[in-house]
């Protein structure tokens, strides 16, 4: 799981996800005693990607922890492959399914290189390279900017090669360049059969609309 | 672990009597019997348990320390000292001698009470790491209370308890060797796997889950390590507070904070910093005995300071 890893993306779907995909029916949302959204619907074909709209609050992130199965649903359905989310156990979750978060925590400060071999990942990989990571390998994560700390976990997030990549936000914290460079990196691997569900503001206008409106 | 080597070897030569060529002596037994048995009845006892308690302390610290993202987590902060000296004066009050008899009961009271810590800290699922100290720190209280409790019961052994609390390997004998070490060595070898997904928690619980780790599975693998690597420590030496915190951050400021990486540093330097400190507390009032806590703190504290200064921790670009 190193270096041949972006060989591995072109013989998607990665780790027998069956054709049915992922498809959500009534779910709702709640975040503590908010309701945020009823009854959404929708499905994600292996292959296919969406984008997830609404504004701030709406329950965009929220959707995507339900879907990494970070937080319980009481209502509707969430199936995987045809298995019931909740059902899953978590080390199968994790092969399905990666997300990356806006905000990364940490506690110690970590060099890049010392994550990148706690995650058994090559920080050399074809992914790490084309969002330059390798460059930051020495430094601390005490020491790296928003958006270079954002890459590194999109790098490893990426790396996992999940059949279903849930992203919250990950243009938010890149200059202009950056953003082209993920963007592509992002299309690319879409291109290669790989699945995305994108919490985003502005971009990836090209694959289909999940609206979240909130309230 | 040249260092360590070094220590060991210059401990067996300090005491009431001072022993100029411990190899020499054992290598010609008829030569000095009473210095072969001073060797070999107390001094290499003393030593070998010094350095296989010290690096289940500092192991315990580290796991501690990485288990519960604290980085002032420490097996006396977080009601495993404490509840391995409960556990040992109970099993002393009760008439148990045997040091496994002992080394059960401290490994059962430490395994009690950190995890009485654990889920006294955990709300709605998640572990608060304030909260998590700060039950710690009062549920060692009550371990430590209690403890003292008994021993003021027990007039006869209540010596021997109190002992518990303050660390001393002036009772340290040879029959200790074998369950410190089988224990120690199968720590080891349940730590080494985990090593990688306690690194992933560094990054949240959400985290690890992501990556596909059981978080409550690995954290009770962690609390019950701790628990067997404090209760036969406490069962041996006593409470030996500050170094389980002290020598992973030594550790770190050497070879970075990879847990896998840390292991083997961590419990050198916390088996060379109770080594000399034992032999620092048995020689500098001689033939009186002082309190181990006292040289290990003197000498760990300031290796700590400067190794706080190395690490990155608050620098920003």
């Amino acid at each position: 799981m190193n270096a041949d890893s972006a060989s591995n993306a072109a013989k998607l779907p990665a780790n027998g996800m069956s054709a049915i995909g992922l498809s959500v029916k009534g779910l709702a949302l709640a975040a503590g005693e908010k309701q945020l959204a009823r009854n959404l619907d929708f499905a994600v074909a292996p292959g296919e990607s969406m984008r997830v709209v609404g504004p701030n609050g709406a329950g965009k992130s929220t959707l995507l922890a339900v879907l990494a199965g970070l937080a319980p649903y009481q209502h509707g359905q969430i199936q995987l492959g045809g298995e019931e989310l909740r059902s899953l156990k978590i080390s199968r979750l994790s092969t399905l399914v990666s997300l990356l978060r806006q905000a990364q925590l940490f506690a110690y400060p970590y060099s890049v290189e010392e994550v990148f071999a706690s995650h058994g990942q090559d920080i050399d990989d074809a992914i790490g390279l084309s969002m330059r990571v390798p460059e930051l390998s020495e430094k601390r994560l005490t020491q790296l900017s928003g958006g270079e700390l954002q890459r590194v976990f999109l790098s490893l997030t990426l790396m996992r090669n999940t059949w279903l990549t849930l992203l919250d936000e990950p243009l938010a914290s890149q200059d202009d360049e950056m953003k082209e460079v993920v963007t592509s990196l992002l299309r690319e691997l879409m291109l290669q059969g790989r699945s995305f569900l994108v919490a985003t503001h502005t971009g990836f206008e090209e694959i289909p609309a999940l609206s979240l409106s909130g309230g | 672990m040249l260092a360590v080597l070094i220590a060991a070897y210059i401990a067996l030569q300090l005491g009431a009597v001072y022993l100029r060529e411990p190899l020499q002596i054992l290598t010609q037994r008829a030569a000095d019997p009473l210095a072969y048995s001073i060797l070999t009845e107390i001094r290499i006892p003393r030593v070998v348990i010094a350095v296989l308690a010290g690096f289940a302390i500092g192991m315990a610290g580290l796991l501690a320390q990485s288990a519960f993202t604290n980085p002032i987590a420490e097996p006396s902060i977080i009601g495993a000292s404490g509840g391995a000296a409960l556990g040992s004066a109970l099993a002393l009050a009760a008439g148990a001698i045997a040091p496994w008899q002992i080394g059960l009961a401290a490994i059962t009271g430490a395994g009690l009470f950190v995890t009485a810590t654990y889920l006294l800290s955990v709300k709605r699922g998640q572990l608060s790491g304030y909260r998590f100290i700060v039950v710690g720190i009062a549920i060692s209280a009550v371990a430590v209370a209690l403890t003292g409790f008994i021993a003021a019961l027990n007039t006869g052994s209540g010596r021997s308890i109190l002992f518990w609390t303050l660390g001393s390997l002036a009772l340290a004998r040879p029959e200790q060797i074998p369950v410190l070490a089988i224990f120690v060595v199968a720590s080891i070898a349940l730590s080494v796997r985990v090593m990688n997904q306690l690194d992933l928690l560094n990054f949240g619980d959400d985290y690890a889950r992501i990556n596909g780790i059981d978080v409550k599975h690995l954290r009770a693998r962690a609390v019950l390590l701790i628990a067997v690597l404090i209760g036969v420590s406490v069962s041996a030496v006593g409470i030996v507070a500050f170094l389980g915190l002290a020598a992973p951050h030594i550790a770190r400021s050497l070879v970075g904070y990879r847990n896998k990486n840390l292991l083997l540093p961590t419990g050198l330097i916390a088996a060379l910093l109770l080594l000399v400190g034992d032999t620092l507390a048995r020689n500098v009032l001689a033939p009186t005995e002082l309190p181990l806590t006292i040289f290990v703190a003197i000498i760990s504290a300031p290796i700590l300071i400067i190794a706080a200064r190395r690490t990155v921790i608050d620098e920003r670009r």
